[in-house]
Formats: structure tokens, sequence, C-alpha cells
């Protein structure tokens, strides 16, 4: 399976998932000859100014849910890539979306939902993870008591836009 | 992180060009330059530089300063249409399985099998529900003539005046 097709200078990129190992693909458009391949996970969270795709989510295990964090940084141009897992007690649960993950520099914005029980709602909170020092180095609980979702995660300039489920939009500035 | 402002009753975000732009009751509105679109009961999708609405019988595109650009029957396009797949600076490309859709800036792709793809530097790259690959150049997307590869881990160009392979 093919995703996030990828136009940079004069190759074409590609990530192929096949047998279960994802490979990042490079292209020569006028010929076709595939110059090189990296075994790397991709995304659809591109960086076009820096050249890299960011794939930030949590993983699944059988016997403890919460809060091991998968990242994943390719390096387009220079055919490298970033992969690692750590344990942050603030995550949850995080998912790999375009819509409710957004970068601005160095750091990825990302949605988390937490872990709530029915005598105890959470609301939804969104992190910051810098992508140099692969770290998740803040979390913010928004102050809508009611919101156990985000919805919509954007940025511009300075700003951090969050649309939660409850239909309100916070503004931060970071 | 400092928490400036918070707005209530919002539908959706979007940021079109260098702008915030906010769905908010029946209004589109635009944050920072305080422009205002009023469209009721209208499908909202903020996209590149656009922002695209289906109201009225009609899909209506508008630029970052919520001026209309363009202006079609949205019967013409399909219920899978009122998606728009991709926006990029300068044009729009719909997915409609039924009908051939040209309007100004828009292309239209007749084939219900896409379910990605991308535009850069004048060539589209398209994935299919099949996992094959397409290309082809934006000017002849209204002529597209679809190819099937015989390997899925081919990707074939097709480079249109001339209809040749480019691969």
């Amino acid at each position: 399976m093919f995703h996030s097709i990828i136009r940079r200078n004069d190759r074409v990129y590609f990530f192929e998932e096949s047998d279960n190992i994802e490979k990042l693909k490079e292209l020569n458009i006028e010929n076709g000859v595939v110059l090189n391949e990296l075994e790397a996970i991709g995304s659809e969270i591109y960086d076009q100014g820096k050249g890299m795709t960011y794939r930030l989510h949590t993983a699944v295990r059988k016997d403890e849910n919460f809060g091991h964090l998968i990242y994943s940084i390719v390096n387009i141009d220079e055919m490298s890539s970033v992969q690692g897992e750590i344990y942050d007690e603030r995550i949850n649960y995080v998912m790999c979306r375009p819509g409710i993950q957004t970068f601005n520099g160095n750091k990825l914005y990302f949605s988390n939902i937490p872990r709530s029980t029915m005598d105890n709602l959470r609301p939804a909170n969104f992190g910051c993870f810098d992508l140099n020092q692969l770290e998740v180095i803040s979390t913010h609980d928004l102050p809508d008591s009611d919101a156990t979702d985000i919805r919509q995660m954007k940025s511009l300039g300075r700003e951090i836009y969050v649309l939660t489920s409850m239909n309100n939009l916070y503004i931060y500035e970071h | 992180m400092k928490l400036l402002t918070k707005i209530s009753g919002v539908a959706a975000i979007g940021v079109v060009g260098q702008s915030l732009m906010i769905k908010k009751g029946d209004y589109i509105l635009d944050y920072k330059n305080k422009n205002k679109l009023h469209k009721q009961g209208s499908l909202v999708r903020f996209s590149g530089n656009f922002v695209c609405l289906i109201d009225n019988g009609f899909f209506s595109v508008y630029n970052e300063s919520l001026e209309l650009i363009t202006k079609i029957q949205s019967d013409k396009v399909s219920k899978r249409g009122t998606g728009v797949l991709y926006v990029d600076a300068e044009d729009i490309f719909l997915s409609s399985t039924k009908y051939s859709v040209q309007g100004r800036n828009i292309h239209h792709f007749n084939n219900s099998r896409i379910s990605t793809f991308k535009l850069s530097n004048g060539v589209i790259y398209i994935c299919d529900k099949t996992n094959y690959l397409f290309c082809n150049s934006r000017k002849s997307v209204t002529k597209v003539r679809w190819h099937e590869c015989p390997s899925n881990n081919v990707l074939w160009g097709y480079n249109a005046p001339n209809d040749s392979c480019i691969l």
C-alpha cells in the first residue's frame, strides 16, 4: 500500500508498506529509476520547508496500554530517519492524523485523549513534542471541562488553534 | 503556552493562506481581518488558499479574502465531490463518479477508485484503492486516460499533451 506521495526537487518520494515493512522510495520521475530506498515509517504530516515527515502515536500493548509514545521522523533529502519510543505518564492515547496534529518550527503539537472513568471524566488535552529533543516538553489541559475530544488542531505563525468536540475554539500563543 | 482567547460555537476551522477561517453559525469568519461571509446551511471545506462551499445548489470557491472566484451548479458535483480531494495555490481538484465538472480553476477526476492524490509542480500523482500509482499533467486532467500498472511497485507517469508515458 502506498501513501504520502511527495514531490521534492526533481524526485518523487512515497512510502510503501508490504509484508508489514514500510519503506521510503526515491524515484527519478524522468526515467522511473528507483534511486534509493529506506526502511522508514512515514506520515501524511509533511513539513515542506524542512523536507521531513513526522509520525507520533501511542502503541497498543496487551498488558500495558498507556503512555508509550512512538515517534518516527523521516528526512527526505538525506534519506534518513529517526525512530524511537518513549514513556511519558502524561500521555494516554495519541493518534497520528493531520487534522489533530500540527507542527510549528521544531514543535509537533498533538491531541491526547486522557484516561477517564465514568466517575472521573477528564477533559482532552494536547501536548508538545520537541522534534530535536525527542521528548514531550509540555501538556496542556483544556479549560473546557466537558470537552473529551479535540476535533481539530492548526497552527499559523505563533498561534496554535484547538477546536474541541464542544465547538469551543481555543487560541494559544507559544 | 499562553491562552489568548476562547470562541464558542465554532463548527470548523481552517488555515487558508495566511488567515484563520472559522465556520460559526451561518458565517465564515476571517479571524484576523474580520471579513465575514454569510452562508446558511452550507458544507464548507478549507484547504490551501481556498474556502469551498456547497450551498443552495451551488459549489462555490472563495479566496483568502473571501471573494468569490468560481461558482458552479452543485448537482454537477457528486456527493463524493463535496469533499475536495486536493487544493493547491491555483487549482481545486474534485473527485466525481458520475458527472463531468469543469469550471475555472476546477479539475475533475472521474475515477471512483481514487484514494488519494497529490499535486506538485504541474504533475499529479495518484494512488488508487488498488494501490496503483498514476501521474498526469494537470493540464490534461479532463482527458485522463487511466493506465493500470503491471506491477504494484511501478510508478507510471503519463504526460499530456503527447499522451506519452514518460516511464
